[in-house]
C-alpha cells in the first residue's frame, strides 16, 4: 500500500564501496518525492554519479537498500526499472537513425508499430526536432543529440528520469538554454527528476531541492534559496559560490547574531551563526558573497566600513573590486556596473556595507 | 633520388613477395605431363582433373565443411569470450588473455602432436570431428583478438543505455552490441576459416586418406604423384584466398564507414 505522501525514492542506510575500500557513498539516507526535480551536486568523486548509478541498477549497494514505490529495488535488473536515464556523452545508438533510437523502448515494450510511430512523433515534436528523425546521430549536433537522448529517455513514459551531467559536453549559451528547457518539460510532465551536476548554477536554476555531495555524504539538502543564502557549512558556501573568507574571533553574541573580531583591536563584525553556532571565545570563519557587500551606506545595513580600492577589474556586466578594509581584511565586491556612481581607481577610498544575515559565522 | 631508390626497392620487394606465386599459374595450364618451366603448350587438363577426380572432390568439400565449421564455432566462441573479457575485470585477467592466444604462439608441429596424442585417447584423431576440434582450438584466439579490438571503440555507455530502455541483456547484445562490432566478429569469422582452409599440419596428424582436406591432398598429391593437378589446385586455393582478402577489406571498409558516423564520446567521471 503506497500513500500518495510517501516518497517514491528513498535510499537506506546505502552505501558503496568497491573491494571494501574507500566508501564512495557513505550511509546515505535520502527521500524523493514523486514530481519533484533533485539534484544531487557535488565535485567529482563526492559520490553523485554513484548515486545516480545505484538508482539506475548499473552499481549494486554494498549495504543498505533503495525503496521505489515502497517496494525494494536492490535486486530488480535495470531493464526492469523502467527509468529514463540521460547520459553525459547521451550514449545514442550510431547505427540507428534518431527516429529508431527513439522506437527501441518502445519496441522493447511491444508496443504497436502504429502507436510507436505516434509516440515517436509527438514526443520528437516536444523537443522540436521533428524535421530530424531520419538522420544517424553522429549528423547532429551536440544541442541536437542532446535532445535526441532526453526524447529517448521520456518517449516511453518512464516512472522517473535520471540524468547524469547531461549538459557537460555543451557550450555556455546552448547549456543555459537546454537548462530552461529541461525545466519546462519537467514543469509540463510533471515527471520525478534526479540531476546529477558538478555546476551550482545549473543546480539553482532547476531545481525543487538541490543535494550538495562530498566525501559520500550528503552535507546539505534543500531549495536552492535555502542551501545558497543558508549554507550549513563552510564545504556548501564554497561550492555553493564566491566567498569572501576571513577568520575571527567570536566575542559577543545578541539576539540570533554573533559579534566577531577578526584581528585585536578591530571593529566588531556582526554575523549570522551557521547550523553548528560558534560561540564566544571560539575561533570562526566568516564569509560573505561578493555580490552581499555594497558600495554606499544603507540604513539597515549592520556592518558598514570605509575601504581603500587596491585593483578594479571590468567584467562587462559588473565590476569586481579588491577593498583593503582596515582592522577588517580583504574584500571582494561584486558590484554591478548599471549601479556604479562613480569610476573606481586604485587608491580610491569607498564607504562598504553589508548585513549581518549575509555574512555566516562557522566553526572551524 | 631517395625517391627513385624507394621505388625501385619496393618493386623488388613486391617481385620478391609475388613471384614464387606467379609461377604456379603458367604451370597449372602446362599441357605437358611433368613440372617444368617454360610449358611446352596450353591446356586445361589439371584443371579438368581437378574438377573430376574424386579424390580432389572429396578434398574441397572436406576443406569446406570443416573450414565452416571452424568458423562458425570459433565465431560464438571467440566472441562471447572477448566480451566477457572485456566487461570484467579480475585478478588474473591477462592470464587467461595469454592462455587464450597459447595456441598461436605454441609451434604448430608441437600442438598437433600433442592433439594427435589426446585426441586417440577419446577418439576424436582421423575423424573429421577431429579436426574442426582442432582447428577451432587454433581458430579461436584470432577471433578474440579482432573481437576485443573492436571493443576496444565499444562506448559501454551504450550497453547501460540498451538496458536502462527496457531490453534485457540478451536482446541489448544482439541489437546494440552485435552490429557496431560486427566489422571485428567478420573480421575475426574469416580468419577462423583461413587458418582451417589452408591448415595443413594438424591435418597430416589427425586425418586419414578419407578425410584429406585441400592441403592435405596437395601434400599427398606432391609426395605421392607427382601430379601436376596439384598447380591446379593451388591456383584455385589462391583465387578462393583473394575472395576471403577481398570480402574482409569490404568489412572494414564498411565498419570505417561505421566509425565516422559515430558520435564524439566523452569520459564521465567517477
Amino acid at each position: 500500500m503506497t500513500n500518495s505522501n510517501d516518497p517514491l525514492v528513498v535510499f537506506e542506510n546505502v552505501d558503496k564501496s568497491y573491494d571494501g575500500g574507500v566508501k564512495v557513498v557513505d550511509n546515505l539516507n535520502l527521500e524523493i518525492a514523486e514530481g519533484e526535480f533533485l539534484t544531487l551536486l557535488g565535485p567529482s568523486g563526492s559520490g553523485k554519479t554513484t548515486t545516480l548509478m545505484m538508482l539506475a541498477g548499473f552499481e549494486a549497494p554494498s549495504k543498505g537498500t533503495i525503496w521505489f514505490k515502497g517496494a525494494p529495488l536492490n535486486k530488480v535488473p535495470t531493464y526492469k526499472r523502467d527509468f529514463g536515464i540521460v547520459f553525459q556523452n547521451y550514449a545514442l545508438f550510431p547505427h540507428m537513425t534518431v527516429a529508431e533510437n527513439l522506437a527501441f523502448p518502445l519496441r522493447m515494450r511491444r508496443e504497436s508499430k502504429a502507436m510507436i510511430e505516434e509516440r515517436v512523433r509527438e514526443t520528437l515534436d516536444m523537443v522540436k526536432l521533428g524535421p530530424l528523425k531520419d538522420r544517424m546521430p553522429g549528423q547532429l549536433s551536440g544541442g541536437q543529440q542532446q535532445r535526441v537522448a532526453l526524447a529517448r529517455a521520456l518517449v516511453f513514459k518512464p516512472k522517473m528520469v535520471l540524468m547524469d551531467e547531461p549538459l557537460g559536453a555543451l557550450d555556455k549559451q546552448l547549456r543555459e538554454h537546454m537548462q530552461l528547457e529541461i525545466k519546462r518539460l519537467h514543469e509540463d510532465l510533471g515527471i520525478t527528476m534526479l540531476y546529477v551536476t558538478h555546476d551550482q548554477t545549473e543546480a539553482l536554476t532547476m531545481s525543487n531541492r538541490i543535494a550538495v555531495f562530498d566525501h559520500g555524504k550528503i552535507q546539505q539538502i534543500g531549495a536552492p534559496r535555502e542551501v545558497y543564502s543558508r549554507p550549513s557549512s563552510t564545504f556548501v558556501a564554497a561550492f555553493m559560490g564566491e566567498n569572501n573568507r576571513l577568520d575571527g574571533l567570536v566575542h559577543a553574541e545578541d539576539d540570533g547574531h554573533v559579534h566577531v573580531r577578526t584581528c585585536d583591536g578591530g571593529p566588531a563584525l556582526r554575523a549570522m551563526p551557521a547550523a553548528d553556532r560558534p560561540g564566544r571565545g571560539q575561533e570562526t570563519v566568516l564569509m560573505v558573497r561578493p555580490e552581499s557587500v555594497l558600495i554606499g551606506r544603507r540604513e539597515d545595513a549592520e556592518n558598514s566600513f570605509e575601504g581603500r580600492v587596491t585593483d578594479v577589474v571590468y567584467h562587462g556586466d559588473h565590476l569586481r573590486l579588491c577593498l583593503e578594509v582596515e582592522g577588517v581584511g580583504t574584500l571582494i565586491v561584486r558590484h554591478l556596473v548599471a549601479e556604479a556612481e562613480a569610476e573606481y581607481r586604485p587608491g580610491d577610498t569607498v564607504q562598504v556595507c553589508w548585513r549581518a544575515r549575509h555574512m555566516h559565522a562557522f566553526r572551524c | 633520388m631517395t625517391r627513385i631508390f624507394v621505388t625501385v626497392f619496393a618493386w623488388i620487394v613486391l617481385f620478391f613477395l609475388v613471384a614464387p606465386l606467379a609461377v604456379i599459374f603458367p604451370l597449372s595450364f602446362s599441357s605437358g605431363e611433368i613440372l617444368t618451366l617454360p610449358v611446352p603448350g596450353y591446356s586445361l587438363q589439371w584443371y579438368e582433373d581437378f574438377f573430376f577426380s574424386e579424390r580432389w572432390l572429396d578434398a574441397t568439400k572436406n576443406s569446406f565443411i570443416v573450414g565452416i565449421a571452424t568458423m562458425i564455432i570459433a565465431t560464438l566462441l571467440g566472441t562471447t569470450a572477448a566480451y566477457g573479457i572485456n566487461l570484467s575485470n579480475f585478478r588474473g585477467k591477462t592470464l587467461v588473455l595469454a592462455t587464450l592466444s597459447l595456441p598461436m604462439v605454441v609451434p604448430l608441429i608441437v600442438t598437433a602432436a600433442s592433439m594427435y596424442l589426446a585426441f586417440s585417447v577419446v577418439g576424436l584423431a582421423n575423424s573429421l570431428w577431429g579436426l574442426i576440434v582442432a582447428h577451432t582450438i587454433v581458430a579461436t584466439p584470432y577471433v578474440v583478438i579482432t573481437v576485443l579490438a573492436s571493443l576496444k571503440t565499444f562506448d559501454a555507455n551504450l550497453m547501460r543505455g540498451a538496458l536502462s530502455l527496457g531490453a534485457p541483456p540478451v536482446t541489448a547484445f544482439r541489437e546494440v552490441v552485435l552490429p557496431l562490432i560486427m566489422p571485428g566478429v567478420a573480421a575475426g569469422a574469416i580468419f577462423a576459416f583461413a587458418t582451417s582452409f589452408d591448415e595443413l599440419v594438424i591435418a597430416i596428424f589427425i586425418t586419414s586418406p578419407g578425410e584429406f582436406t585441400l592441403p592435405r591432398q596437395m601434400f599427398a598429391g606432391l609426395r605421392e604423384f607427382l601430379s601436376p593437378t596439384i598447380t591446379a589446385a593451388a591456383v584455385i586455393m589462391i583465387m578462393l584466398s583473394f575472395i576471403l582478402l577481398f570480402i574482409s577489406e569490404a568489412i572494414r571498409r564498411r565498419g570505417e564507414r561505421l566509425v565516422a558516423a559515430r558520435t564524439d564520446q566523452t569520459g564521465s567521471d567517477q
